[in-house]
């Protein structure tokens, strides 16, 4: 299905969350960017016949119903929310697509430098005194500790997620669910990060023994966050990530190439235009 | 959740200690679907043929059976019958095109239950199960 068709379908349901959940960093992904990051992906052979996909965090469904429009086999929603959930099923009906759904979680507690960590630190005068800085750091989530998703590793091809970035209550949230992506994925993880943590991220993912790219360069226009905010919305630099999980570039390689092959550097042309929202 | 999903799913509490699958299904609504579409056959059998060695298969013997499809799939997948184009259209469908709308899925160690309703099973760990072991 050419990307204009994948546009016109995705343009057809309610992609908007009925009452956002702040906490939880509700908004849905944009109809062009989900048509890109699904044309680009199955340009790569990611997505498509021969191919399931997981969408963790899929909110009202958009990431999931673009893999299904590419015609993956069997695509899975994975979103804490059961209202979010509620509209993704009722978009399914919509489309006459077939997805499952999955109530699940990604682990928000566990935290490095908890608070106790931080104030002992502040008490001692030996800090100060050889003009280190008082440590402000937040509470930041561990990424090793287990991501509490009641799904085993490895159980889809290709896992998409638009995670939350994370505030002052779950910084780090981003890295469990990059991490969470990784274990379910057999051969690959596309995932948006704010581009100040890239440096950071790039590392971990060479950690864990993954080799990532950055796809795309993208602006995400996001919604007020906190009432104290002033602007409606913000603009943050983006990145797309794809992570390579399977060991080799060309196992069970699936020719998805068929109709466009031009269509690899538009998508990411397009890609890089749009923001995250509409 | 069809039976490829519940094929995936587990318990992946600290209490499971790793154990915590396959899911016992217990059904209070079911809905199958049509039998496949013949214009789709050969991607069908593609997408069977290359999940076989993903499933865990004797969790899928005993699943398909807690949903009403009694002796539907052997116990052992021998090769032979991964050839068979038959048998791999009757996997495809029970895979496939068997739901669970409403019931219950029971940890077979801890018999902690997992609600599916509306066809959505609901699998939030509350914090206190979550393992905090690093890995």
């Amino acid at each position: 299905m050419k990307q204009k068709h994948i546009e016109s379908h995705l343009s057809s349901i309610t992609r908007e969350f009925t009452n956002p959940k702040i906490r939880l960093e509700q908004y849905p992904t944009s109809v062009e960017l989900t048509a890109s990051i699904v044309s680009f992906a199955r340009d790569d052979g990611d997505l498509g016949p021969g191919r399931t996909a997981l969408d963790l965090g899929c909110g009202t469904g958009m990431l999931s119903f673009g893999c299904a429009l590419v015609e993956c086999d069997a695509v899975l929603g994975v979103d804490c929310d059961p209202d979010a959930l509620s509209i993704a099923q009722n978009n399914a009906e919509e489309l006459e697509i077939d997805v499952d759904f999955v109530i699940g979680k990604v682990n928000d507690q566990g935290f490095v430098n908890d608070n106790k960590e931080i104030k002992s630190r502040v008490r001692k005068k030996g800090a100060r005194s050889r003009g280190r800085p008082q440590q402000t750091a937040l509470p930041s989530l561990d990424p090793n500790i287990p991501d509490g998703l009641s799904l085993r590793d490895n159980c889809v091809d290709t896992v998409l997620t638009n995670p939350p970035f994370g505030t002052k209550h779950n910084a780090g949230i981003d890295v469990r669910f990059l991490k969470a992506a990784t274990r379910l994925a057999r051969r690959a993880v596309y995932s948006f990060h704010k581009t100040s943590t890239r440096d950071y991220l790039l590392r971990k993912i060479s950690e864990w023994g993954y080799e990532a790219r950055v796809v795309a360069e993208l602006k995400f226009d996001l919604p007020q966050a906190y009432k104290f905010h002033t602007k409606k919305s913000v603009d943050i630099q983006v990145d797309l990530i794809r992570i390579q999980i399977s060991k080799q570039e060309n196992d069970n390689a699936v020719d998805n190439s068929l109709d466009e092959p031009e269509q690899t550097k538009e998508s990411i042309a397009e890609m890089q235009a749009l923001g995250k929202t509409d | 959740m069809r039976l490829l999903t519940h094929n995936t799913l587990r318990n992946n509490s600290q209490a499971a200690k790793g154990e915590g699958f396959p899911l016992k299904i217990t059904a209070t609504e079911i809905r199958v679907e049509e039998a496949p579409v013949l214009a789709e056959d050969e991607q069908q059998l593609s997408f069977v043929k290359g999940i076989l060695g993903m499933l865990d298969w004797s969790a899928l013997v005993v699943a398909a059976s807690e949903m009403g499809l009694d002796k539907a799939l052997p116990p052992i997948l021998t090769e032979d019958l991964t050839k068979d184009e038959d048998f791999l259209r009757a996997l495809f469908h029970v895979l496939m095109n068997v739901h669970l709308v409403n019931g219950v899925l029971t940890c077979p160690v801890t018999g902690r239950e997992f609600p599916v309703m509306d066809g959505i099973p609901n699998m939030i760990l509350e914090e206190e199960e979550c393992e905090t072991i690093r890995i």
